[in-house]
C-alpha cells in the first residue's frame, strides 16, 4: 500500500477543493439553490478556496462592499468587508435595547475565530444592518468562518420567525373570539398570546362543542373557522330552544 | 469509474467504539461513516455544485472529510520521518483509503482491459 498518493502541492489543491466543497453544503443547506445555479468549487491550488468564500457570502447574504484592502503593521493581508445584514434593525427592535447588547456581545465574540491550521483569523462588528468582518492573513480554511456568520444569520432569522409566528398566532385568536362574541356577545377567559389551537380547543369546550375526533393540532385556521362557526350555529340553535 | 461506497465500507475493518474509548485501539482505525466517503468522493470526482448530490452527506459529514484532508500527509513527508514511523503516515485517513481504492481498481482495469467497460462493478 502506498503512503501518499500526492505530492505536497496536490494536497493543497485537495485541502482547498475539500474546504470549498464544505463551504458549499453549507450554504446548500441554508436554502441556497447550488444546483440550478451552480459554482465550480474545484481549486487549483490552496488559497483558490477564497473567492469561493466571496461567492457563498454574497450568494447569503446579498452584495457587499470590501471596505479595506492592505497590510497591517506586522505585513499581514488585511481585508475587511462590509456584509448587509437589514433583517438585523429588525431583530435588535424585537429583542429591545437591553438584549441587543449582548446579543450584539455574543456575536462578534462568535466572530472571533481562528483557523486551525494556518496563521489567518476572523474578527467580526455587528451594526445596526450589516456586519462588519476583517480576515487577517493571506491563506486559511475559510468554512469554519462561513459558518459563524451562518450561524448568525440563522439565530437573527429565528427570532424575527418566532416573532411573527406569535403575531400571527395572536391575531388569528382573536378573529376566532370575535366570532364568538359577535354571535354570543361574552368571550370564554383565554390567553390572545396562546397558540391558535390551544385557543380554538378552549373556545369549542366553551361552546360544549365537539371536535369530533380531529385533533386541532392538524387543522388549518380555515378549517378552525369553518369548525367553529358550525358550532356556533348550534350553540345559538342551543340558546333559543332553551329561551323558549 | 466508480467504486461501490456501500461496499467498501463494509469492507473496511470495524472497531468496537468501547474498544476505542478504551484505547485498546488505536485512532487510526477508527471508521468514518458513509456519508464521510460520500463527501470524499464528491471533493474527487465533481467540480461543479450541480453535479453533487447535497443530500448524501451532512455537514458534519463534509467537516469531517475536511479533516481528514487536512491531515493528509504528502509523498515528500515521507522523507523527513523516522523509518519506524512511516507505515504509520496516512493510516486510518479516509481520505487515503479512498485513493488506495481508486488505485487498486485503476490496476485491476490495467491488468483486464476486455473489462474496460463502465458497467463493471467492483467490489
Amino acid at each position: 500500500m502506498e503512503k501518499s498518493y500526492y505530492c505536497a502541492e496536490q494536497v493543497g489543491q485537495m485541502q482547498a477543493t475539500y474546504d470549498a466543497l464544505v463551504m458549499l453544503k453549507m450554504i446548500h443547506d441554508a436554502g441556497c439553490d447550488i444546483v440550478n445555479d451552480p459554482i465550480n468549487y474545484y481549486c487549483y491550488d490552496f488559497g483558490d478556496q477564497y473567492p469561493i468564500f466571496i461567492k457563498c457570502l454574497k450568494r447569503v447574504f446579498g452584495d457587499f462592499t470590501t471596505t479595506f484592502e492592505g497590510q497591517n503593521e506586522h505585513w499581514q493581508e488585511v481585508n475587511t468587508y462590509r456584509i448587509p445584514f437589514p433583517e438585523l434593525s429588525h431583530f435588535f427592535a424585537i429583542v429591545g435595547s437591553q438584549e441587543s447588547g449582548r446579543y450584539a456581545a455574543k456575536f462578534n465574540k462568535k466572530m472571533k475565530q481562528t483557523c486551525d491550521y494556518l496563521e489567518f483569523e476572523m474578527e467580526g462588528l455587528v451594526a445596526g444592518n450589516c456586519l462588519h468582518i476583517t480576515l487577517t492573513g493571506s491563506y486559511g480554511i475559510l468554512s469554519s468562518f462561513l459558518k459563524v456568520l451562518l450561524e448568525i444569520r440563522q439565530e437573527v432569522l429565528q427570532v424575527i420567525r418566532d416573532h411573527k409566528s406569535r403575531i400571527t398566532a395572536g391575531a388569528r385568536n382573536v378573529v376566532l373570539l370575535q366570532m364568538v362574541y359577535e354571535r354570543l356577545g361574552s368571550v370564554p377567559r383565554v390567553s390572545v398570546g396562546d397558540r391558535t389551537t390551544a385557543v380554538f380547543s378552549r373556545v369549542i369546550e366553551h361552546l360544549g362543542g365537539s371536535s369530533n375526533g380531529v385533533d386541532a393540532e392538524s387543522l388549518t385556521f380555515d378549517e378552525m373557522r369553518t369548525m367553529l362557526k358550525d358550532v356556533l350555529d348550534q350553540a345559538t340553535i342551543n340558546r333559543k330552544g332553551e329561551a323558549a | 469509474m466508480r467504486i461501490n461506497l456501500n461496499t467498501l465500507k463494509e469492507k473496511l475493518p470495524t472497531v468496537p467504539m468501547d474498544k476505542l474509548q478504551a484505547g485498546e485501539v488505536s485512532r487510526p482505525e477508527y471508521l468514518p461513516s458513509i456519508g464521510v466517503f460520500r463527501a470524499i468522493e464528491a471533493a474527487h470526482e465533481a467540480d461543479n455544485s450541480k453535479d453533487v448530490d447535497w443530500s448524501s452527506f451532512t455537514l458534519a459529514e463534509a467537516e469531517e472529510a475536511l479533516s481528514h484532508a487536512m491531515g493528509y500527509e504528502a509523498y515528500e513527508y515521507i522523507d523527513e520521518v523516522d523509518e519506524d514511523e512511516r507505515p504509520f503516515i496516512n493510516r486510518g485517513n479516509a481520505v487515503h483509503q479512498y485513493l488506495h481504492s481508486c488505485n487498486i481498481i485503476g490496476q485491476l482495469k490495467r491488468t483486464a482491459p476486455e473489462k474496460q467497460v463502465s458497467e463493471v462493478q467492483f467490489f
